[in-house]
């Protein structure tokens, strides 16, 4: 039994086997970043050739920093740093009876390393603990957070940018209620760098757009919509898509295209295609105004912006800012009280004692 | 720009060039004196370059942590900074003879692409901003200067050359091992501390603390490449010229994630 211990100990201790892994996961990481992650199927093999790309979706390496033989990479270290922060704490607790102020600077190293141990842990347990979900809402409205399992809803009570005097966004603030049980609690600014935090939920800044109102009227019949300008059609019936861009200071530009001179709404236009099954008819037209369509007209009567909000709960966070902590308490630890360096009276020269 | 940052940022690019022609002529003459001249030429070339940061934070209302330009020029900073210390306090100015080209060559490019300083986007408006950026300063000139010793170790330790010329400048094969080690410990520290600030301040920014993006993930490649160095060498068996290619290929992970990701991969970070 105590040679199967040892030598697992030794396995674990090894500065080789633990030299391979740090090598492994540096190389995996590079590897990571070069080859696009977590992207469809049809991206690897359209890009890698098919057999490569299959070979890429099959072993992994898709979405390489979750997949299981880079998790056992992790978890090794986890293992190792553990057994050798036992033997560095002991070494610690030696050398501290020997000399309190080297004593210290292993401490450092070792308090270090159980930082890490937090961070590693944390860091491959957080995807699987996080409850997190995106909500758009407009003001006035209601973002029902309970029924997507937060403890509290907000009503939000206005959205707006700030801008520097050079007309560049300057900061995104959603003001809003926190409710519990319908009943306002407390209010809140939300920005970005200023997430609201309440009952160990975070709630971030994260985009905005505008939500375009109107109403389509084809053989007498009205199709009220709501629609957001963006990259693809927005379904707005059974048979209708939309496809919009919106301007809120439109002009045409020195080539001709639209453009929006400021993020002001002081000449809002949509640029807008009506899709039946295949487009039907584009056009641009100022809010409030009715534009021609085969067998009826097209109008945009209102425009709002919504704020785009990150609701998140993440339960192993106080263990990764433990472990942050930790780790930044071990570097200091090191710095002061360095325990290899001793200074030789006579000159500057550093050496090495031994570990 | 404002006259007063671009001039002194031309005075600081004028007095490295000079630094490193006066490192080049000690390395000729190996004369203490021209060594002094390389030195005060390297501090002065700090000097002024600290007046067109310290105007450029004046005029732009804040510090000058927020775009490529800017970062560099602090990087800058931090090596030449490492440089002089290097000389004076290490007592090794032959190292300025390894720095001033590196310092030389990203200054020049600083300059290629400096531009007036702008207003800060949303998520920069952080104080963590300032701890990442300064931490990063420290970590990156301790591996600047790493990396300007280890190519004076490999041409120190050269096997079957004699230790004459340039060389009888560098310290003792040994002694350059331990500094080189001493002086990763210290920015391997620091490198810690960057990732640390970064992953708080993208916790309050993205909110998580981890995404896997290129930048940060290179700057984690950079500390592992360090703390293999680190395992390696306190076990014996990284030490002398292999280590000191290690050392080599650690500040070509730094470039590289400054560099290779800013302008080759996409990400969250702006610089």
């Amino acid at each position: 039994m105590e040679t199967i211990i040892s030598k697992i100990t030794d396995h674990f201790t090894s500065i080789r086997n633990v030299l391979t892994v740090l090598a492994f996961l540096g190389i995996a990481s590079a590897v990571g970043t070069l080859i696009p992650q977590n992207e469809d199927a049809v991206f690897y093999t359209q890009r890698y050739g098919p057999n490569f790309g299959q070979l890429i979706i099959n072993t992994g390496v898709a979405n390489l920093f979750r997949s299981w033989w880079f998790t056992i990479a992790e978890l090794w270290l986890v293992v190792s740093l553990l057994i050798c922060t036992y033997y560095r704490g002991e070494f610690a607790i030696r050398l501290s009876r020997r000399d309190a102020r080297k004593g210290l600077g292993a401490w450092g190293l070792t308090v270090l390393h159980v930082g890490l141990v937090f961070i590693l842990v944390t860091l491959m347990f957080t995807p699987r603990a996080v409850h997190e979900k995106r909500v758009n809402a407009v003001p006035g409205e209601v973002a029902g957070l309970t029924a997507k399992g937060f403890p509290f809803d907000l009503r939000i009570k206005s959205f707006k940018v700030e801008y520097y005097p050079d007309g560049s966004p300057k900061q995104y603030i959603t003001r809003c209620a926190v409710l519990e049980n319908g009943k306002p609690v407390r209010e809140a600014d939300i920005s970005v760098n200023h997430p609201l935090k309440h009952r160990g939920v975070k709630v971030y800044q994260m985009n905005y757009g505008t939500v375009l109102g109107g109403r389509l009227t084809v053989g007498g019949a009205i199709v009220p919509f709501q629609t957001i300008p963006d990259e693809r059609p927005y379904p707005i019936s059974s048979q209708y898509a939309l496809l919009t861009r919106f301007y809120p200071d439109f002009v045409y530009d020195m080539n001709g295209h639209p453009a929006t001179r400021s993020q002001e709404p002081k000449n809002p236009h949509v640029l807008w295609v009506l899709y039946r099954n295949g487009p039907v008819k584009m056009g641009i037209l100022p809010i409030g105004k009715a534009g021609e369509i085969p067998d009826g007209e097209i109008v945009f009567n209102s425009f709002t912006q919504y704020t785009g909000l990150q609701v998140k709960r993440n339960p192993a966070l106080p263990y990764t800012f433990a472990g942050f902590i930790l780790a930044t308490a071990g570097v200091f630890l090191y710095l002061i009280f360095n325990p290899r360096r001793t200074r030789i009276p006579a000159g500057n020269t550093t050496t090495a004692a031994t570990n | 720009m404002q006259p007063v940052e671009s001039n002194f940022f031309t005075i600081a690019l004028i007095a490295y060039v000079l630094a490193m022609a006066a490192f080049f002529a000690y390395g000729w003459t190996r004369s203490d004196r021209t060594a002094k001249l390389g030195l005060a030429l390297t501090a002065a070339g700090l000097l002024s370059h600290l007046v067109s940061l310290t105007a450029r934070s004046i005029a732009a209302g804040r510090w000058p942590f927020a775009n490529m330009y800017e970062f560099l020029s602090l990087m800058i900073f931090g090596i030449a900074f490492a440089t002089l210390f290097a000389g004076t306090r290490m007592r090794m100015p032959g190292a300025g003879i390894f720095a001033t080209p590196l310092i030389v060559v990203l200054m020049a490019y600083a300059f290629k692409i400096q531009k007036a300083a702008e207003p800060l986007v949303a998520a920069l408006q952080s104080y963590w901003l300032q701890f990442h950026v300064a931490t990063a300063i420290l970590a990156y000139g301790a591996f600047g200067l790493s990396f300007a010793m280890a190519v004076m170790y490999l041409i120190k330790d050269r096997p079957g050359a004699s230790n004459s010329g340039v060389k009888s400048l560098f310290p003792e094969p040994g002694r350059l091992d331990r500094l080189i080690y001493g002086t990763i410990a210290f920015g391997f520290a620091f490198q810690t501390l960057v990732l640390i600030t970064g992953a708080v301040w993208a916790e309050e920014a993205w909110g998580t603390w981890w995404s896997w993006d290129p930048k940060e993930t290179w700057a984690l490649i950079t500390w592992i490449v360090y703390a293999f160095y680190l395992h390696g060498w306190t076990r014996g068996s990284w030490r002398g010229r292999r280590g000191a290619w290690l050392a080599i290929l650690g500040f070509a992970t730094v470039m590289f994630t400054f560099f290779g990701v800013t302008y080759l991969m996409e990400g969250l970070h702006s610089y």
